[in-house]
């Protein structure tokens, strides 16, 4: 099993971690946290996608580069919360801030295969 | 009857008529007696059988007693009845056969008296002597077998009587039974009662028992029952020291909440530490990318300075006016936050998201007021210099104007008196005026400007120094007087010596005019730029949002990227319309810098007219909050992107990127839908500023964000559909890596 399938299967158990909630609901640091684990591994699973294409492929895209920079730059941004700790709203808008560089950089790499 | 008498009574009698007769008499009597006899011995007989059944009932009895005998108190208890019935059966059975008895006698008795009449009527009737002897020894013989069983009946009555007497014992001795088993039915009764007596004794200490083990039970339920009650009145003690305990604390938590001065005092004080801390970290990592963009000015004293004073500025403002500001509003909140927590615990949440909001917003406000501080400090070198070359230029300029007045006015003087007394008008003119004209002048264009600008004391303060400097120069002019005594050819020198002294002068009064100039020109620039002071926050937030405040350098780079990221297959076109934006921005930016500058040039003039900096924070506050400069601003940036649009209309593909981007831009500035809008619709536009959203995965998601004090009834908040769409967005995106990982088949 690659270190992509690993990735990907630790992003499966966090997404069947994630729960929905409703209004009213409690925001739990779980909630928070699932989300920033999963924003990180994402940006990491993205490097290894690309370091893959780039081996299969022989290319490199410089619009990817620039968006796992991005994405990178990011998601270092990200710090898990404690319970009771007060709910910034970074953590909501870095989340997906950082996820759309990763779509960006998938669409192009899946344009380019 | 023996056989032999029978036999010799039979032969003498038939021997004779006679005798036939009495024999025939006699054998009737013989019969008689035979029969009185078989009677009679039936009558033993039966009495013997009697007896003997008596005695077999006795012999039955004395076994029965003596089986009673061994009977045990059981059997004796069981049997009494049936022994005393017994006994009774027994006194029966003793008496019967007297009876027989006593008939056998009457019998007797008869017998003999028939026995003695027929004798009588034999005697009678026969006669004769013979006969008579015969007889008499019938008789005789009768009277013997008669005595003989008289006898015989004599010895069997005794035995009888034996016998009775026996009974009578036996029946004594039943009856002594039966008294006995009287006496044991007493007995009996006694000991049933004894029993019975030890029966409820048994029962008796069986009940008493009973009751004391219910009397100890009692006692043990009502000592229990004690116990419970203690235990009860010991745990309400406890319940009422443990309600008591949370009671206290409650009280003690209400008693914090409602003791708002001391509990705001404390959190003024740590938040405020934690703040300066936390502000002063963010503003030492902000001075060291500010010092490197200074480094690479290549001033780094000049930044180190604007540092310091970013700093001082940073926590008097903080410390001084913001925090106390917002202090006094966050114990507003915490009042109301602490009736609400009374009430309603969400609420409770909710007003601790608003007061985590609010601290935020508090944070930013301190955040945004350093940030200007710090733009502000990075641009005055660049202003500095340029003030330094037009300074200097002016000065240039002045003095060689000056110079050469004055070396007209010296060579056209060859009187040392004239000149002595034209250079004393001229200079007392020249500083009269100063001190009059020129200085009234200057400190009413200091008044005007320093009046539109808020700050009179500075100009004052401004024009007092300029006045003290004046008057020092005058004195100085005067002072150096005796030199120009000295001669007319010393006068040249004496010029060439007060050059710099003039120069000096001039310089000052020039920057007295030039601050008043400058203060002019600032507010005027102020008056045309506000707007793009707007844009240049507006851009600049962008910018930090977008990558991070942490790393503005490498923002903007990343804003221009960013908005790159929505081209598409055209682009060529893309290319023209970006280069258009991006000129278009690149241009704020670089009027960005411009603004720095004079707001540089504000802290310079604060410095050095020691004005309150809380006034200059207060125009800038006003500034930013003009919502005319802010509408033009929009106005023009939605116009700019408008034409872009309407240029590259023919291009699809550039169209809908420019939509786009316009709608990243119009987001920037407050307005997602509509490119003007009046400053009523100002709060709407901000709130929409609050909830800018593009689409991630094909989900639109939304970007939420605090907002300073002043503003804070437009804070947002993260709502559910907000963590639900980045819920549906991760799943989608974990579709599109399995997607690419198949396609590249790793």
């Amino acid at each position: 099993m690659s270190s992509i399938d690993n990735l990907i299967a630790d992003l499966e158990n966090l997404v069947n971690s994630m729960r929905y909630v409703n209004p009213g609901d409690e925001i739990r640091a779980d909630d928070i946290n699932l989300l920033i684990r999963y924003t990180k591994e994402a940006v990491e699973l993205l490097k290894q996608i690309y370091d893959s294409f780039k081996a299969k492929t022989g290319k490199t895209l410089s619009d990817v580069e620039y968006y796992i920079s991005i994405a990178d730059m990011r998601s270092s941004y990200l710090q898990e919360v404690l319970s009771l700790d007060a709910i910034d709203p970074d953590n909501h808008t870095i989340v997906i801030d950082t996820l759309k560089p990763i779509e960006l950089a998938l669409q192009e790499i899946e344009k380019n295969l | 009857m023996s056989f032999t008498s029978a036999t010799i009574v039979k032969i003498i009698v038939l021997e004779t008529k006679t005798g036939k007769t009495n024999y025939v008499n006699i054998s009737d009597v013989s019969k008689s007696s035979d029969y009185l006899n078989r009677k009679t011995a039936k009558s033993l007989s039966d009495s013997s059988r009697s007896l003997d059944s008596f005695q077999r009932a006795i012999a039955i009895h004395e076994i029965i007693r003596d089986t009673s005998r061994n009977l045990d108190s059981i059997a004796k208890s069981i049997q009494m009845n049936w022994i005393k019935d017994s006994g009774r059966s027994l006194d029966l059975l003793s008496r019967s056969p007297l009876r027989p008895l006593s008939d056998s006698f009457k019998s007797l008795d008869r017998i003999s008296s028939a026995k003695a009449f027929r004798i009588a009527i034999k005697d009678i009737l026969p006669g004769g002597s013979s006969i008579y002897a015969l007889r008499g020894k019938a008789l005789s013989d009768t009277v013997k077998s008669i005595d003989a069983l008289n006898k015989l009946a004599k010895r069997n009555f005794s035995d009888s009587s034996k016998a009775a007497d026996v009974f009578g014992r036996v029946a004594s001795f039943y009856r002594a039974l039966s008294d006995s088993s009287k006496s044991a039915d007493s007995i009996a009764r006694k000991v049933a009662f004894i029993r019975a007596a030890q029966d409820l004794s048994k029962a008796l200490e069986q009940l008493s028992r009973t009751a004391s083990f219910k009397r100890s039970m009692t006692d043990t339920s009502k000592s229990l029952d004690n116990l419970s009650k203690y235990i009860a009145r010991i745990r309400s003690l406890s319940d009422i020291s443990y309600t008591k305990e949370q009671f206290s604390k409650v009280f003690s938590a209400k008693r914090s909440l409602s003791d708002t001065s001391k509990t705001l005092d404390q959190l003024t004080k740590y938040i405020a530490v934690k703040r300066s801390l936390s502000d002063i970290s963010y503003t030492k990592e902000q001075f060291s990318k500010y010092s490197s963009i200074v480094r690479s000015i290549k001033d780094a004293s000049i930044a180190k300075e604007a540092f310091l004073r970013t700093i001082a500025l940073h926590l008097s403002l903080q410390d001084a006016s913001i925090a106390k500001e917002n202090f006094v509003k966050a114990s507003a909140f915490v009042r109301s936050m602490k009736d609400t927590i009374l009430s309603d615990s969400y609420s409770i949440k909710s007003r601790a998201m608003n007061l985590a909001d609010y601290a935020k917003a508090n944070e930013n406000v301190l955040k945004q007021a350093s940030k200007m501080i710090q733009d502000a400090s990075k641009s005055l070198d660049n202003f500095s210099k340029y003030i330094a070359r037009i300074r200097s230029l002016s000065d240039i300029s002045y003095a060689k104007e000056q110079f050469s007045k004055y070396s007209s006015i010296v060579k056209n003087i060859s009187d040392a008196s004239i000149v002595k007394e034209s250079f004393l008008r001229t200079i007392t003119s020249y500083l009269s005026l100063h001190d009059t004209s020129i200085a009234k002048e200057v400190f009413s264009r200091t008044i005007t400007s320093h009046l539109s600008l808020h700050d009179t004391s500075i100009a004052k303060e401004n024009f007092a120094k300029a006045s003290v400097f004046v008057r020092s120069m005058k004195d100085t002019v005067l002072s150096d007087y005796s030199s120009i005594k000295l001669g007319t050819k010393n006068l040249a020198d004496y010029a060439k010596a007060n050059e710099n002294v003039l120069r000096q002068a001039a310089k000052m009064i020039q920057d007295t005019v030039f601050s008043k100039e400058a203060f002019a020109s600032f507010k005027s620039k102020m008056v045309s730029l506000n707007e793009k002071i707007v844009i240049s926050d507006s851009i600049y937030q962008l910018i930090r949002r977008i990558v991070s405040i942490k790393e503005s350098a490498v923002a903007k780079e990343s804003f221009f990227k960013q908005i790159y990221l929505f081209k598409e297959d055209s682009v060529s076109a893309f290319d023209i319309a970006y280069r258009n934006v991006g000129k278009y921005i690149s241009d704020y930016l670089r009027a960005l810098e411009s603004i720095q500058a004079l707001k540089t040039l504000l802290i310079t003039l604060r410095d050095t007219i020691s004005g309150d900096f809380s006034v200059y924070l207060t125009n800038i506050k006003n500034i930013n909050d003009s919502a005319t400069v802010i509408d033009i601003a929009k106005r023009n940036i939605a116009k700019e992107i408008e034409e872009n649009i309407s240029i590259s209309d023919s291009v699809q593909a550039l169209k809908t990127a420019l939509v786009i981007l316009k709608d990243q831009l119009i987001g920037v500035f407050d307005t997602s839908k509509s490119f003007s809008f009046s400053v009523a619709d100002q709060a709407t536009a901000e709130d929409v500023a609050a909830k800018i959203a593009y689409t991630l995965t094909g989900i639109e998601v939304r970007r939420v964000y605090t907002f300073p004090q002043e503003k804070i009834a437009l804070a947002d908040r993260v709502l559910s559909s907000d963590h639900n769409t980045r819920v549906d967005a991760c799943k989608n995106l974990l579709e599109i890596f399995k997607r690419v990982r198949d396609k590249l088949g790793s």
